[in-house]
């Protein structure tokens, strides 16, 4: 701290502060010590807060500070929810708690906005939280460099976006400045040293290590494992697999130290990874075809698109695969197959189940079929009259899973939300919940494990602009809606690019080292032409603060889309 | 009142010179706090560090915006030398307890911490604006190691003096308690005060506004266990080898009081179970074997008190009374066994001895497990094996299990019999009471069931039952203890003889009506039972009769108003139970004749002498059509009352023998019951019972496999044997091989039919 | 002195001796820890930090508000909502810009939750609505800003709307 005012006055105290009372009555606000500032700082709204920061610096110091917007944060998303919960019929938590607490640790579920011994920035969160829910976002393109051999796999984890294709190797870039590539590292198999056909990447960030996990998996059926820690971006290249041929792995997942793969073939493995204390006992060479292979399976009757996960729940381990089927009695419908193991890496138990239930129940339960009613909540009597039933003639466009939720998107302009019920003793799938909002077949959904999620349409009515219908979805106001009337007001929150609001946009320079830039001249019109007609979309992913697409355009080349929340 | 000068206030911005008045204010506070703080003091130390918090200092933020983010408060400088000041009292404060140990070491930490904590509540309170301001704030921002003022005197205290002192505290707490137990008189608030002392300093670190008892738990609770642990090892050991078990359980049993007696006195109440497992632990556990040893003991010389005492002390422990029940239950059954040999070395034991004998050793036990075992649930079921061990497997058993049912059935029919002892009508109750405890642990309650309805079959035809209610009684304790299906039969039996009460009425109204002056004058006074052929343990009589053309007649007479009635009916005559009484005429020797009690074959013998004086055995066998085993026995009771002579002196009754009436009849009655049950008959009868129950069992296992597969549809073999098990055991424990046999004839009756894979399917 | 309403003098920093109710006096944390500590003395209370003026103002707030509840605690948030403040209070509250801030000062001093509550929501209240120059006019503040600077948070706080 720096030193206290002392100019080495040598007056006596009384004359001084008469001295100091006569300056005082000409500026009282600002002769308030700080703890008096942010008290009456704390009965304003946030308006004249903003507003408030203008005024000096020393007041955009005191509004802005950070006690003050954490208050401010808990009222306005916080407590609706602690009051929501608690009053909810099923509640655990007694409507006593919502009152607030400095305490991060107490709001429910908002843990990860704290760090031990960091501080955390509560006007930005603020911002951030207030944007989303708004959908207001700066959006920036990037255009992918092209490899000689397709295709370039994307993903998005914590804040670098992940970019793997056979010329260039595995490559790291910051998601909030794509100019900078912060680690490369070219793809030589440590054996065949010979390089390798990426197909499917993944990226998982685990917090014990402040590291970001990186898995490849490749068309020859091997794969590798990277990691990465945050705080100095370097690639290491931990592990690498050479399995039976079993084809090209087309998805990938990991949750350390396990690995789950899918190939072409549908085979289905499930890996545990040597632990970091076996790589130093028997250091890095040793390490290849030292996965364990905990389980495979394989399946004729699954068709894409499917998607793979592991997590942890408790001391067990879940390996799960998301996948489509198409049910004679309800269309396409959604599968899911858990495994479990214990810690001892044994399997516990192996089950499934799928969505056809929850729909059968919606059609069974039309007046004119005669099929039995089996037994279904009144939720599904519900819908029902709401919704004829949800029947899907077409596979799904994109399923994304993450316990408990499960979405998968449809040509229908909808998208289907389910949860899944994993207990000790069953594995079920229920409600079964359209959400509307989209005006245009939805081509992506993708959900995070706090219960958001992003989907995108292509821009369905037509004009000039092909921006994407991007909404934002909070999951859980819809479970708590679940069966009630409010669900259908609930459309989700479209994102409005400032972009839209007139405001400048701006066209990033490619993610390769040397900038190809689009031409520039008249953005708005000449977009079209430039880009060809936009309309394969990948979302790659989404955190806390950007969501991230792939774009491809007809002419072959692959653009990157942010929308930034911050 | 002259008033004092304000003491000289500090310049706010000086910290020096602020801390430096501030310090001089906090020493009066902790070191001279009886001599009084003055108010004007005191205000101006608070005013001291509220103008040092609020001196409005021109802090300047740099040059960017981004360069100071947010509100900065003061009073870091005063928190840190606060805390600086406290080390350094308590530093003083250890040196000095360095000269004291044990209870003036006590005396003096008691000392130094109501000293330490009273002033700590003024300067939490001096320094509140610090506390509302710059300590909430740093909290509020999650840092750690900041507390209120009032909790950093706490945690200091804790930190440089009690971490320090805390080992020579307890020894001398320790010393205390152990003069304590040696029976010493000790001063009980000197350890209550340090245990409120170490309970104070238990801070939650993640949340200073609560506590916990890890402070007290870790230092306190921890060391007083492991030193209770030794010495009641060290005495108990000592008190074993040099007392008897019986006295060291009252020794065990009083320490433990005295234990759960010290929490409330002065210990925290979180020590209490803690407390109490160590010492159950080293006073019972550990000699948990010297005292089961005892157990057989107690037992055979009946030492109730003893008994429970052990009881009380092992049922603290985990597991402490599974040996003893196990002993329990030997010493029961064995018990029982010898009672059951006493009663057997007679052959001609009468049943009423054989269920006393078995009553008896019952009671004795349970009013033990009720006041030496609590009542207690297990030890109950520890009895309840031992009796059903002992009543379905004993000496007089050992032929055939069989045995104690019939013993018990027949016992309770001499109950229910006319000329029973237990006249009274609360002791007879009483009695079947008792009885329904042996039947709880027949095994073969089917076979009770057969012979107890035959004997109420009896009882109900011949009239002989000492009372209705007593009847329905025990019916009632059946069907509680068996239910409705059990009973079911010998509550129809009980309707039949009702409702036939009911039709001889109404017979006799209609028999004023329907007969002439003729037939009344040669009317038989007649009583008729209809009995429902499914409901009654009869059968219809095993020898022909023709019946004497008086008692035809009067039968006659009843079918015709019978079928009258209930069309369609039939109606089988069971001679063999009928009876009537006769007046011998021709007597003369007594004023008023002589009446016979005789069964209607005995009738049908007698009335034969209407005719003539002498009547040779085939005419009577003619005349009677009854079968020689019958008739011939009947002749011998005849014989024996001397109502018939035989010709033939010396001869048994059979072919070529011959009769007379013997008009020189005497008997000191004038009614004479001739109507005696024959001994083969009995024998015959008991030996036909058994061989139903097998016959009975056979149809029960059939329908109820039936019955589980009807329901079942299909099914493996070996559970449906399960189910069938736990459907009959309640009537008779069921052998393995009897439900496979069954299981194989409804085979071959086609109820059911083998599927592959030992499945088995029902044939609708 | 009566024995049903006890009573307590204060000495303002400008040497005036006020007589207070205890029941009213006590509404200050500070007056109410301290006589818990010490005990009454009989003698007068010396308050170091508060003028005559400003002293009687308090003591005047103190007295309508004597049977208030105790307040709920630091977190009561419903309080933060609203800057309504009753009719008596705003009344009370009537005073030019240096008294406003004096009675603040004081409340915060003596620890009288209530009234720097009341005190900070009418300063509250004048900043409410106001634009950036406003705010300084009426609180004669200096601008230190440089025009980018300026600029740049106005960028920055462009995003509510409320």
């Amino acid at each position: 701290m720096s030193k206290r005012c002392n100019d080495g006055d040598l007056l006596a105290p009384y004359i001084k502060r008469s001295r100091i009372h006569k300056a005082e009555s000409s500026n009282c606000l600002s002769s308030l010590s700080d703890e008096l500032l942010l008290h009456i700082l704390s009965f304003l709204p946030i308006s004249s807060l903003l507003l408030f920061q203008s005024v000096s610096r020393r007041f955009h110091s005191l509004a802005g500070d950070s006690e003050l917007w954490k208050r401010k944060y808990y009222s306005q998303w916080v407590r609706p929810r602690a009051r929501r919960l608690a009053s909810s019929k099923h509640s655990f938590l007694p409507l006593s708690n919502v009152g607030y607490s400095p305490r991060v640790s107490k709001w429910l579920g908002h843990s990860h906005l704290t760090k031990e011994g960091k501080s955390t920035d509560w006007q930005k969160q603020y911002r951030l939280r207030y944007n989303w829910s708004k959908g207001i976002c700066r959006a920036t393109t990037a255009e992918l460099p092209e490899s000689l051999q397709p295709p370039t796999l994307v993903k998005f984890c914590a804040r670098f976006v992940i970019t793997v294709d056979h010329d260039h190797g595995l490559r790291v870039w910051d998601a909030g400045n794509p100019i900078v590539c912060l680690a490369k590292t070219p793809l030589i198999h440590s054996k065949a040293r010979t390089f390798a056909v990426p197909t499917s990447l993944a990226a998982s960030y685990r917090p014990s290590q402040d590291a970001v996990i990186i898995s490849v998996g490749f068309k020859n059926s091997h794969f590798s494992v990277y990691s990465m820690e945050t705080e100095t971006p370097c690639l290491t290249l931990c592990f690498s697999h050479c399995g039976p041929a079993v084809g090209a792995i087309t998805t990938i997942a990991s949750s350390y130290p396990y690995i789950v793969t899918l190939s072409c073939r549908n085979v289905l493995s499930l890996y545990r990874l040597p632990t970091v204390k076996d790589i130093e006992v028997r250091g890095q060479d040793d390490l290849l075809e030292e996965a364990s292979l905990l389980t495979s399976l394989q399946s004729n009757n699954i068709t894409a698109p499917m998607t793979l996960s592991v997590r942890n729940a408790g001391s067990d381990i879940i390996s799960s695969i998301v996948y489509s089927f198409y049910h004679m009695g309800c269309g396409w419908s959604i599968g899911i197959q858990e495994v479990h193991f214990n810690e001892r890496n044994q399997q516990i138990s192996s089950r499934s189940t799928t969505t056809a239930d929850c729909q059968f129940g919606v059609v069974s339960s039309r007046p004119f079929n005669q099929t039995t009613t089996r037994q279904q909540s009144s939720l599904n009597d519900y819908l029902h009259r709401r919704e004829p039933s949800i029947l899907h003639r077409e596979p799904p466009t994109s399923v994304s899973y993450s316990h408990p939720y499960l979405l998968s998107s449809h040509t229908d302009n909808t998208l289907t939300m389910h949860l899944v019920v994993s207990t000790a003793s069953s594995l079920y799938i229920k409600g079964g919940q359209r959400l509307w909002g989209h005006t245009s077949s939805v081509s992506a959904v993708q959900v995070s494990d706090r219960g958001k999620a992003v989907s995108v349409s292509s821009g369905g009515g037509g004009g000039d602009d092909d921006d994407d219908d991007v909404r934002i979805w909070e999951l859980e106001n819809l479970i708590s809606s679940f069966g009630t009337q409010k669900t259908f007001g609930e459309k989700g929150v479209q994102i409005i690019p400032d972009s839209k609001q007139g405001l400048k946009h701006e066209d990033m320079d490619v993610l390769s080292g040397v900038p190809r830039r689009e031409p520039t001249k008249d953005r708005s019109s000449s977009r079209n032409k430039a880009y060809g007609l936009a309309r394969k979309h990948n979302l790659i992913g989404f955190n806390d603060e950007r969501v991230l697409f792939l774009r491809e355009t007809d002419m072959g080349k692959q653009l990157l889309k942010f929308y930034d929340f911050t | 009142m002259a008033p004092s000068l304000m003491p000289q206030a500090p310049h706010k911005d000086d910290l020096e010179q602020t801390w430096a008045f501030l310090e001089k204010g906090i020493d009066s506070v902790m070191l001279k706090l009886e001599e009084g703080v003055d108010m004007k003091t005191y205000m101006a130390l608070y005013t001291a560090v509220h103008n040092f918090c609020t001196s409005q200092k021109a802090v300047s933020n740099g040059q960017g915006l981004q360069a100071h983010r947010g509100a900065h408060l003061l009073g870091e400088e005063l928190y840190k030398l606060l805390g600086h000041y406290l080390s350094s009292h308590l530093g003083n404060v250890f040196k000095e307890s360095q000269s004291h140990t044990d209870e003036a070491l006590l005396a003096f930490y008691i000392r130094e911490w109501v000293r330490y904590t009273t002033a700590a509540k003024y300067i939490n309170h001096l320094f509140r604006y610090l506390n509302r301001h710059w300590v909430k704030r740093e909290i509020d921002e999650g840092k750690k190691n900041v507390f209120d003022v009032y909790t950093l005197h706490l945690v200091k205290w804790k930190d440089d003096f009690f971490l320090q002192v805390h080992k020579k505290v307890m020894d001398a707490v320790l010393n205390l308690v152990e003069k304590q137990r040696n029976g010493e008189t000790i001063e009980q608030s000197q350890i209550k005060s340090i245990v409120d002392s170490f309970v104070s300093l238990g801070l939650d670190e993640s949340d200073s506004t609560k506590s916990t008892l890890e402070v007290y738990r870790y230092y306190f609770e921890k060391p007083f266990i492991a030193a209770t642990r030794a010495y009641y090892e060290n005495e108990s050991r000592r008190f074993v080898s040099e007392n008897s078990v019986v006295e060291y359980m009252k020794k065990a049993e009083a320490r433990l009081g005295e234990e759960k007696a010290r929490v409330g006195l002065y210990l925290h109440p979180d020590i209490s179970k803690h407390l109490t497992d160590t010492c159950l632990d080293v006073l019972v556990t550990n000699h948990s074997e010297v005292l089961r040893e005892e157990f057989q003991v107690l037992l055979d010389n009946e030492r109730q008190e003893d008994l429970a005492r052990m009881y009380r002390l092992l049922s603290r422990i985990k597991e402490g009374l599974d040996p003893l029940r196990i002993k329990f239950e030997t010493h029961v059954r064995k018990a029982g066994l010898v009672a059951v040999e006493k009663v057997a070395t007679d052959d001609s034991f009468e049943p009423k001895m054989y269920v006393d004998a078995l009553l008896q050793v019952h009671t004795r036990y349970q009013s033990l497990v009720n006041e030496a075992f609590n009542g207690e649930s297990e030890f109950v079921r520890s009895l309840d094996n031992a009796c059903r061990e002992f009543v379905n497997r004993n000496k007089i058993c050992a032929a055939s299990s069989t045995k104690s049912p019939e013993l018990l059935a027949k016992y309770t029919d001499s109950l229910l019999k006319k000329g029973s002892k237990a006249a009274e009508e609360t002791e007879l109750e009483e009695m079947l009471v008792q009885i329904m405890t042996v039947f709880k642990y027949i095994e073969d309650k089917d076979v009770f069931q057969k012979f107890y309805s035959k004997m109420l079959a009896k009882r109900l035809v011949h009239v002989s039952s000492v009372s209705d209610d007593a009847e329905t009684s025990m019916i009632s304790k059946l069907k509680e203890a068996c239910g409705f299906e059990y009973t079911n039969k010998l509550q129809r039996m009980f309707q039949d003889i009702q409702i036939s009460k009911d039709l001889n009425a109404s017979y006799k109204d209609w028999q004023v009506k329907v007969l002439d002056d003729d037939d009344r004058k040669k009317l038989v006074d007649s009583h008729f039972q209809i009995l429902g052929t499914g409901f009654w343990p009869l059968q219809a009589p095993s020898t022909d009769f023709l019946a004497p053309p008086e008692i035809v007649k009067t039968a006659e007479r009843f079918q015709s108003f019978y079928f009258d009635k209930h069309n369609g009916r039939k109606l089988t005559w069971l001679w063999q139970l009928c009876k009537g009484e006769i007046k011998a005429n021709y007597i003369k020797t007594t004023k008023v004749p002589y009446t016979f009690q005789v069964s209607t074959f005995q009738m049908a013998i007698l009335l034969l002498f209407n005719e003539t004086d002498t009547l040779n055995y085939e005419d009577i066998q003619k005349s009677t059509s009854l079968a020689p085993e019958i008739l011939e026995p009947n002749l011998g009771i005849l014989l024996k009352a001397k109502v018939l002579t035989i010709n033939q002196e010396g001869s048994k009754p059979g072919p070529g023998t011959s009769y007379s009436l013997n008009y020189n009849f005497k008997n000191k009655k004038i009614k004479v019951n001739l109507n005696i049950q024959i001994k083969s008959e009995q024998k015959v009868e008991s030996d036909d019972t058994h061989k139903t129950v097998e016959e009975d069992r056979k149809l029960l296992l059939q329908s109820a496999i039936v019955r589980i597969m009807k329901s079942r549809k299909k099914m493996k073999h070996v559970q449906l044997v399960q189910e069938v098990i736990q459907q009959v055991k309640s009537r008779f424990p069921p052998k393995i091989p009897d439900i496979k046999k069954n299981i194989e004839a409804l085979m071959e009756k086609d109820y059911i039919e083998r599927l592959d894979g030992d499945e088995i399917a029902y044939i609708a | 002195m009566s024995s049903s309403n006890p009573t307590l003098v204060f000495m303002s920093s400008d040497g005036v001796e006020i007589t207070v109710d205890r029941d009213v006096a006590e509404r200050s944390l500070l007056i109410k820890n301290m006589l818990e500590d010490l005990g009454e003395t009989g003698e007068a209370i010396p308050i170091p930090n508060v003028n005559e003026a400003v002293l009687k103002k308090v003591i005047e707030w103190c007295a309508h508000h004597k049977n208030d509840p105790a307040s709920t605690g630091d977190d009561d948030d419903s309080r933060r909502k609203t800057t309504d403040i009753d009719e008596w209070d705003q009344k009370f509250m009537q005073v030019d810009q240096e008294m406003l801030f004096e009675i603040i000062l004081a409340a915060n001093y003596l620890d009288i939750k209530g009234l720097l509550d009341v005190g900070c929501k009418t300063v509250a209240n004048m900043i409410k609505g106001k634009s950036p120059e406003e705010i300084r006019k009426t609180f004669n503040i200096q601008n230190d800003f440089t025009p980018e600077e300026e600029d740049q948070i106005r960028r920055e706080n462009e995003w509510a709307e409320e």
